[in-house]
């Protein structure tokens, strides 16, 4: 595997690194993590992305790569990058990633480990029965028409609750309400549209899931609180995107953007970074297609949600509004969105671009549910299917050198290849394992539980710490699985 | 002992996504073999041996997207592929993003292909899908252009592929 063994790096303090403006980069990268982290990344192509990255016209700031950060296509999987129109910025469906607008959301409920643990298997099957998960597996009792599917492009979680999938007290709970502004349906092509029609309210595969969990360790008790996540507290962690339209607008789109890149002159050191102006025709029809998108994915986690707390009610015989089945947050972190921020003095408009990074806005973010006004944005970290996960609060200092960004999860350390041949070469037993961990785990394909076990993934714990101690985020609690339902 | 992944396919190591290097003596062969690889990759060719498919799915649910759903099994019939492209490498990205797009929309896999025209810049093809028995072990979401290269060479040609999972 190729390394960045030549790029030049300086190391600021414990967490940050600096990668100083050298060849063509027009501003320097700041990587997040602490030494160990820090070999990690340079082992890949992870910083020679961020280097790439910071070469892109009328980027500001910094090139920025998360704890998580790991070698993707383009951008690297864990960068954040914001762009100024008034600069000549440009917007990169390879700063945004196929699957737009993937995020997660957690679910908090009244119910504690123990009122769940003895129906535990009973629930992960009614859960696997509600919430289609795998490759090619798409919804058997909806399917959208032509206008159901414009409905979505353009309402997001709102569409959903609108057709009976939620309440309209989750929209506050949702990333931007659960439906960004500007979707343009007309840019989304006739293949994207038929890649989504059956998909709504699917899993879909790789490493998304869902998770029924429980808080085992509380660090902010007030914030802790606030959220609902009392320790034991057990609670759902929904992970997905917007599928199959969302792949394909992003497949659509990075051609669009290659011959606009030829067009308007861009010199790029990889074609996955096609990028067109954020002012241009190409730039603002990407936009469209890809808000179009996001609201795709904000309604699939929505009608996803609806499928856990009905499977839920199912298996435990009473409604999920008795059971306290309430949205902690949802927040996505793939995507391109118009925020202000202040750069160099002054307050700007940037198109940010995050791409395996999580939005993290701090206390007092005008955008905030009042209930979270005094805490900040409730950031949710999933680690790996055997370990735990984070819920994280934003913070002022993100706001003031991340662009309010912090990471999105572990991070992968082994590719899929390796994780199977470790599992093949220990002739290991992974159901018993999951037994003994106490762990539930159904997933489609059992190929899709051996590239996700534990170990092939960072410690969660490390990465979380990096940005808590950064000052980037800040730890409320630690979730620990109890189920697990793959892709 | 055969190839997993078909003839003159490897998989390649990448931290996040899947990538497979193809050796083929022509261009047609390359397309052929590329198809084939990627399709066993998604189906786990290589992974028979890691245990039983269904072991963590003891309901074996799944609902399929395919045609067979609710258009009846249309597996066997010929499908007209036609890409262009400005070189080999976008002609390849494309002739796999096809085939991906049918398998996502009607839940069969890649089978042959026969070539009307193929040049580096068009490709116009016959291609056959089918059912596989199992289900696919993972979702190849795009083809990208990240370290895409295809390379003509004295003993035939060369490419290698990065599929975002």
């Amino acid at each position: 595997m190729p390394s960045d063994s030549t790029i030049q790096v300086r190391q600021v303090d414990r967490y940050r690194w600096l990668v100083p403006k050298q060849g063509p980069m027009r501003v320097d990268g700041l990587v997040f993590a602490d030494r160990r982290l820090m070999a990690d990344v340079r082992g890949d192509q992870a910083l020679q992305q961020v280097v790439n990255v910071a070469t892109l016209p009328g980027i500001v700031g910094h090139s920025i790569a998360m704890p998580d950060i790991h070698w993707g296509y383009g951008f690297p999987i864990g960068g954040v990058a914001a762009f100024d129109p008034d600069e000549g910025g440009v917007v990169s469906p390879g700063g945004v990633g196929y699957d737009i607008n993937c995020g997660v959301r957690l679910l908090r409920s009244d119910l504690v480990v123990g009122d769940i643990r003895p129906k535990l298997r009973e629930l992960m099957n009614q859960i696997m029965r509600d919430v289609p998960a795998g490759v090619g597996v798409g919804q058997r009792d909806l399917r959208l028409g032509p206008q159901d599917l414009l409905g979505v492009l353009e309402k997001g979680a709102r569409w959903a609750v609108e057709h009976g999938f939620g309440v309209p007290a989750d929209l506050d709970r949702i990333e931007s309400g659960g439906a960004l502004s500007g979707a343009d349906t007309a840019a989304v092509s006739p293949r994207a549209l038929e890649r989504g029609r059956k998909q709504l309210g699917t899993v879909g595969s790789g490493n998304h899931f869902v998770e029924v969990g429980y808080v085992d360790e509380v660090y902010d008790e007030h914030a802790a609180h606030v959220m609902g996540l009392d320790l034991d507290t057990v609670t759902v962690f929904i992970h997905s995107g917007s599928r199959g339209l969302g792949h394909q607008v992003c497949t659509d789109f990075i051609d669009v953007m290659l011959r606009a890149t030829a067009k308007y002159g861009i010199d790029l050191p990889d074609k996955q970074l096609a990028c067109a102006p954020l002012d241009s025709d190409e730039g603002k029809l990407y936009l469209g297609a890809m808000n179009a998108a996001a609201n795709f994915a904000f309604a699939n986690r929505q009608v996803m949600m609806h499928g856990v707390r009905e499977a839920i009610e199912r298996v435990l015989g009473r409604s999920w509004t008795k059971l306290g089945l309430d949205l902690v947050y949802d927040v996505a972190h793939n995507n391109a969105k118009w925020e202000e921020h202040q750069v160099d003095g002054r307050r700007r408009k940037l198109c940010v671009h995050r791409k395996g990074a999580t939005r993290a806005f701090p206390p007092g973010n005008a955008e905030l549910p009042a209930a979270y006004a005094e805490i900040g944005q409730p950031v949710l970290i999933p680690g790996d299917m055997g370990r735990y996960s984070f819920v994280l609060a934003g913070t002022e200092r993100a706001s003031q050198e991340t662009f309010a960004s912090t990471c999105h999860g572990a991070g992968r350390q082994m590719s899929r290849t390796q994780a199977k041949k470790s599992v093949r070469r220990d002739g290991r037993d992974l159901r018993r394992e999951f037994e003994e961990m106490g762990i539930e785990v159904r997933a489609a394909s059992f190929a899709t539980v051996a590239e996700e076990i534990p170990e092939a993934y960072k410690d969660v714990a490390d990465v979380v710490d990096v940005v808590h101690q950064a000052g980037i985020g800040r730890k409320v609690v630690r979730l620990r699985p109890l189920g697990v339902l793959k892709g | 002992m055969e190839d997993p992944l078909g003839p003159g396919v490897r998989e390649v190591e990448h931290t996040a996504d899947v990538g497979i290097v193809v050796e083929a003596s022509d261009f047609e062969q390359l397309l052929h073999r590329a198809a084939v690889g990627v399709f066993a990759l998604m189906y786990g060719k290589a992974d028979a041996d890691l245990g039983p498919t269904d072991l963590f799915n003891p309901l074996g649910t799944r609902v399929h997207l395919g045609a067979s759903d609710d258009q009846g099994n249309q597996a066997g019939m010929p499908r007209p592929i036609t890409v262009v492209g400005s070189d080999p490498a976008a002609i390849l990205l494309k002739w796999l993003r096809e085939l991906l797009f049918l398998h996502e929309t009607e839940g069969l896999a890649y089978r042959r292909a026969t070539f009307d025209v193929v040049d580096e810049e068009r490709v116009s093809a016959t291609v056959w899908m089918g059912p596989e028995p199992t289900p696919a072990a993972c979702e190849f979401k795009g083809v990208t252009y990240h370290d895409l290269d295809v390379t003509p060479g004295v003993d035939g040609w060369r490419a290698r592929v990065i599929l975002d999972v």
